[in-house]
C-alpha cells in the first residue's frame, strides 16, 4: 500500500502491525546472548561478530575496547569462557570467537591508526595502581577515561606483569603486548617502571604526594612449595615464574638436558614448551590428574604434544634426588583418581608401591602461585584470606581498609587475563564512586545469568558449519625461534567463521543504528518507566521515534509526503500523517477498576496510586502496540487511542486509490 | 451490458480487521487480487458512515468490510457496530443514488476454505456489471 513497505520489512527492525504507518520502529531484542553473560568482562561478543560479517572491522574493535582495553592480548591467551556458552556447540562447534576477537585486533596493528590522544583531566584527585598487569592496566585506563590522574607503579623494569613476565612471545608476540599498553599510556598514564611500592616509596608517601586511591593489582608471582624432601636443596631446581621470566627478559641459555616440570596448568605447559625452544633435549611434564581434568588449554596441550613434549598422566612428585648438589632426577608415584573435591575435580589418590624414577638435571614446579606480599610493611591491617590474597568485596573489589582496592590475581590467585580485566573494571567503577562519594556498593550491575539460553533458536534445524580451524606455524620451523604459532585468520576466514553465529536473541546490539543515524532519532533506552516492574515478559522493545526531539507524543505527529509520477508523467504527491501508535489514558476519567490491566496483551498497562491515594491505570508506551484492546473494554471512555483517526484514514483511502 | 464496460478496471477498497483471517485465509491474500486494495484497521466496527462515503467520492467503485464472525470479535462487540454502521450506510447510499451492490459487508469469510475465493470474484463480477462508480471523481 505505502511505498515504504519494502524498507520497513527488514528482519529485525519491524512496525508491529504492518499496516501502521511508521511513526515508532521497534528492534526486538530477546536477551543478552549467552556469550557476552560468559564472558567476566561482559564484552559483547554478538555484537563485534556481526560486524565482521558486514566488513565493518574498525567498528567491530572499536566495540570490543569498549569492555576490553587489551584485544589483541586477550585474542590470543584468553580462556574464552565465550565459547564453552556458545549456542552453536550444540550444532557442531562453538564459534571461534577468541581468534576473530584478534583478527580485529591485528587488523588495526596491520592499519597503524592513529594514536590515541591525551583525555583531558578533569577531576583533581590521583590514584596509585600498582601493578601493570591486565587489571592495573584495565583500572588505569578506565580511570584516565573518568578524568583522573593515574599512575602505574611498577617493581619489574617492563610493564605488562604476568603478560610480559610469564607468557612466552611465541604464544604472545611482544609488539602486540607494546602497542596495547602504548595505547593506554597515551591516554596520558603515567607509568613508573623499577619502583616496589612499600620498599622504594611507602603507601604514606605516596598519600602526602596527594594519592587519594589506591588499586593493589600485584598478581601471583610466588610460586608455591611442592613440600617433598630435597625442594630447593640442589641446583638445577628452577621455579617456574622465574624460569618464564629470565627467558622472557632475553636470557636464552638452555636449563638443562632433561627437563621435568610438574603441574598441569598454563604455565607448566608453556614452561615445556619455552624448554624445548631453548633446546632441552627431553621435557616431561609430570601432572597427577588425567588429560581431562588438566585446567592448560586444550589447544595448548595439544600442540605441547606435537612439538614432542611428553606428558606422564597420573603421577605425583615424592622426592627430590640429587648428587653433589645437583639435581639428577625425582622419584615419582603414580596415582588413580577418587571421589570428585570442591573445584569438582576428582581427587588423586597415592598408589602404594608404584614408586618410580625419571632422571632430569633441571625440575621446574609450576603448580601454582600465590601473591608476594613482602611489600607490604609489618603490622598492616589488610585482610588475607589462607591463601595469602587479598580478602574484598566481591561486587566493589574494596579491600577492608578505606581507599584501597584489589584484583586480579591477588584477589583470586593465578587466574586469567579475562578476569583480571573485568575486576580492574569494577575495582575503577568503585574508585570513582569513593572518590566521589557515592556509596561503592551501588550502581554496579552484573549480567545476570538468565534461565533458558538461546530463546526463539531452533537448534535442530541448523545446518552444520566447520570450525575454521586456526591456522599454525609448521612445527619445523617452530623450535628454537620464539616466533608465534597461532596465525591469524584471513579476511575470508574471519568472515567465513563470523557467519557461523546464530545471532541468538535477534538484535545484535552493535549498536550501528545509534551512530549511523545522522538525526539522532534512535534511542536504545526504555523511554519510560515500567519494563522492570512488568518483568514477565522476555522481549526486551527498543523503540525508535520517527521524530523524538523529547517533545510529548500528542504534538510528536509529523507528516510524510510522498511523490510519484503517472503514466503520463503527471506529478502526484500525498501526505501520510504519521501518528503515534499508542494508546493513552485520562487520569481524571480513570476509576482504577482494572480491566485494562487484564485485557492488554502486551503487558503495557498496570495500576499505579496516584498522589492523592487513587488508583489509575498508566500505560508504559514503550510496551503499548496500540492494538486497541482497552480502548474497546474501557466502560468510562479514559482510554483512547492516538491512531487510526479519521484524517489519517482518508489518506490511507487517497493513498490506494491513486497508486498503482 | 457486458460490451460497454469493456477493459473497465475496478478500483475496490478492501477494508479488513486486523484480527479475522489470522491463520487459514490470511486476509493479506487480498492484495493478490489486482482489483483490490487493503486498508487494514483495527476492526470491522472502525467504519462509519462518512468513511465509506468518502470512499466513493475519492473514486472507489466498491467497498467491501471483512470482519470476524459474529461471536469472535476480538473486543467483543466491534462487529456488531459493524453490521449496524452498514445497515444504516446501505440505506443511505442507496438514498444517494448509488447501486446498493457496490458495498458488502463479510463476516464470516474465513469458515470455509475457498469462501475468500468466492466472495471476492462475486464481487468483483457484480462492479464489472455496474460499471464505474456514480460519483467517482478520477484524476
Amino acid at each position: 500500500m505505502y511505498k515504504l513497505k519494502t524498507a520497513l520489512e527488514k528482519e529485525r527492525i519491524k512496525l508491529f502491525f504492518p499496516h501502521f504507518s511508521p511513526d515508532i520502529h521497534t528492534i526486538t531484542r530477546i536477551e543478552p546472548s549467552a556469550c557476552r553473560v560468559a564472558c567476566p568482562a561482559g564484552v559483547q561478543v554478538k555484537a563485534y561478530i556481526g560486524l565482521i560479517i558486514a566488513g565493518k572491522f574498525e567498528e567491530a574493535l572499536e566495540l570490543i575496547k569498549k569492555d576490553n582495553p587489551l584485544p589483541g592480548i586477550c585474542g590470543r591467551v584468553c580462556t574464552h569462557p565465550c565459547e564453552s556458552e556458545c549456542n552453536r556447540r550444540k550444532v557442531d562447534e562453538p564459534v571461534a570467537i577468541c581468534a576473530l576477537k584478534r583478527f580485529a585486533a591485528d587488523w588495526e596493528l596491520k592499519k597503524q591508526i592513529k594514536r590515541n590522544k591525551p583525555i583531558k583531566r578533569t577531576r583533581k584527585e590521583k590514584i596509585a595502581i600498582i601493578g601493570s598487569g591486565p587489571a592495573g592496566l584495565t583500572c588505569a585506563n578506565d580511570l584516565i577515561r573518568k578524568g583522573y590522574g593515574v599512575t602505574i607503579f611498577e617493581k619489574l623494569p617492563f610493564p605488562g606483569g604476568m603478560l610480559t613476565a610469564g607468557i612466552p612471545a611465541y604464544r604472545l608476540p611482544r609488539d602486540v603486548i607494546n602497542k596495547e599498553i602504548e595505547a593506554i599510556i597515551d591516554l596520558g598514564v603515567e607509568l613508573k617502571t623499577n619502583i616496589e611500592v612499600g620498599k622504594d616509596i611507602t603507601f604514606g608517601e605516596l598519600k602526602k604526594k596527594g594519592y587519594k586511591a589506591f588499586f593493589i593489582a600485584i598478581g601471583a608471582h610466588m610460586g608455591l612449595k611442592l613440600n617433598v624432601p630435597g625442594e630447593g636443596e640442589y641446583k638445577g631446581f628452577i621455579d617456574c615464574i622465574d624460569f618464564l621470566m629470565s627467558v622472557n627478559s632475553g636470557n636464552h641459555k638452555k636449563p638443562g638436558r632433561k627437563v621435568i616440570i610438574i603441574g598441569g596448568g598454563n604455565s607448566a605447559v608453556d614452561s615445556s614448551r619455552t624448554a624445548l625452544r631453548l633446546g632441552c633435549d627431553e621435557v616431561y611434564i609430570v601432572y597427577r590428574r588425567s588429560r581431562k581434568e588438566m585446567p592448560a588449554n586444550v589447544s595448548e596441550i595439544e600442540e605441547a604434544e606435537k612439538e614432542g613434549v611428553k606428558i606422564r598422566y597420573l603421577a605425583a612428585p615424592v622426592r627430590i634426588l640429587g648428587e653433589n648438589g645437583k639435581v639428577t632426577g625425582m622419584e615419582c608415584i603414580k596415582m588413580r583418581l577418587g571421589e570428585p573435591d570442591a573445584s569438582g575435580r576428582r581427587r588423586p589418590l597415592p598408589l602404594e608401591g608404584t614408586e618410580f624414577i625419571i632422571e632430569a638435571d633441571t625440575i621446574i614446579p609450576a603448580i601454582s602461585q600465590k601473591p608476594d606480599l613482602s611489600f607490604l610493611p609489618k603490622g598492616h591491617k589488610f585482610k588475607l584470606t589462607k591463601w595469602d590474597t587479598f580478602e574484598v568485596d566481591p561486587v566493589t573489589f574494596a579491600t577492608n581498609k578505606p581507599g584501597f582496592f584489589s584484583g586480579g590475581d591477588a584477589v583470586l590467585g593465578p587466574s586469567t587475563v579475562i578476569d583480571a580485566i573485568a575486576h580492574g573494571h569494577f575495582a575503577a567503577h568503585s574508585i570513582d564512586r569513593y572518590l566521589s562519594h557515592k556509596d561503592i556498593k551501588k550502581g554496579i550491575s552484573k549480567p545476570q545469568p538468565v534461565r533458558e539460553w538461546g530463546f526463539g533458536l531452533e537448534i535442530e534445524d541448523e545446518i552444520p558449519i566447520k570450525r575454521t580451524s586456526i591456522p599454525k606455524l609448521p612445527i619445523k620451523k617452530r623450535l628454537k625461534t620464539f616466533d608465534e604459532v597461532d596465525l591469524c585468520f584471513t579476511e575470508e576466514q574471519a568472515i567465513a567463521e563470523a557467519k557461523r553465529c546464530l545471532r541468538c536473541g535477534h538484535c545484535i546490539e552493535c549498536q550501528e543504528c545509534v551512530s549511523g543515524c545522522s538525526r539522532r532519532l534512535v534511542m536504545l533506552s526504555f523511554p519510560h518507566k515500567g519494563i522492570e516492574e512488568i518483568g514477565r515478559s522476555p522481549e526486551f522493545i527498543l523503540r525508535v521515534p520517527a521524530n523524538p526531539n523529547k517533545l510529548p507524543l500528542d504534538e510528536r505527529t509529523n507528516d510524510m509526503v510522498i511523490t510519484w509520477k503517472d503514466e503520463k508523467e503527471r506529478k502526484h504527491t500525498l501526505t501520510l500523517t504519521l501518528e503515534p501508535i499508542t494508546c493513552f489514558v485520562d487520569p481524571n476519567m480513570c476509576r482504577g477498576c482494572g480491566k485494562c490491566e487484564e485485557v492488554c496483551l502486551y503487558d503495557a498497562i498496570f495500576l499505579r496510586p496516584t498522589k492523592d491515594g487513587i488508583l489509575v491505570s498508566e500505560i508504559n508506551e514503550t510496551l503499548c502496540k496500540g492494538c486497541g484492546t482497552c480502548v474497546a473494554v474501557c466502560k468510562t471512555g479514559a482510554i483512547k487511542a492516538r491512531h487510526f483517526t479519521e484524517k489519517r484514514v482518508e489518506q490511507m483511502i487517497e493513498s490506494c486509490l491513486h497508486s498503482e | 451490458m457486458e460490451k460497454k464496460h469493456e477493459g473497465f478496471k475496478p478500483k475496490i477498497i478492501a477494508f479488513a480487521c486486523h484480527w479475522c483471517g489470522v491463520g487459514k485465509n490470511e486476509i493479506n491474500a487480498i492484495e493478490d487480487f489486482p482489483d483490490f486494495k487493503l486498508i487494514k484497521l483495527m476492526c470491522s466496527g472502525r467504519i462509519n458512515t462518512s468513511l465509506i462515503l468518502r470512499t466513493f467520492e475519492k473514486g472507489a467503485d466498491g467497498v467491501i468490510v471483512f470482519g470476524c464472525p459474529e461471536d469472535k470479535c476480538h473486543y467483543n462487540f466491534g462487529n456488531l457496530s459493524a453490521i449496524e454502521e452498514y445497515k444504516t450506510i446501505k440505506a443511505m447510499i442507496e438514498l444517494l443514488g448509488i447501486e446498493p451492490e457496490r458495498l458488502r459487508l463479510e463476516l464470516d469469510f474465513f469458515s470455509e476454505d475457498d469462501r475468500l475465493d468466492s466472495v471476492v470474484n462475486d464481487f468483483v463480477e457484480g462492479i464489472k456489471n455496474l460499471g464505474p462508480g456514480p460519483i467517482g471523481v478520477l484524476k
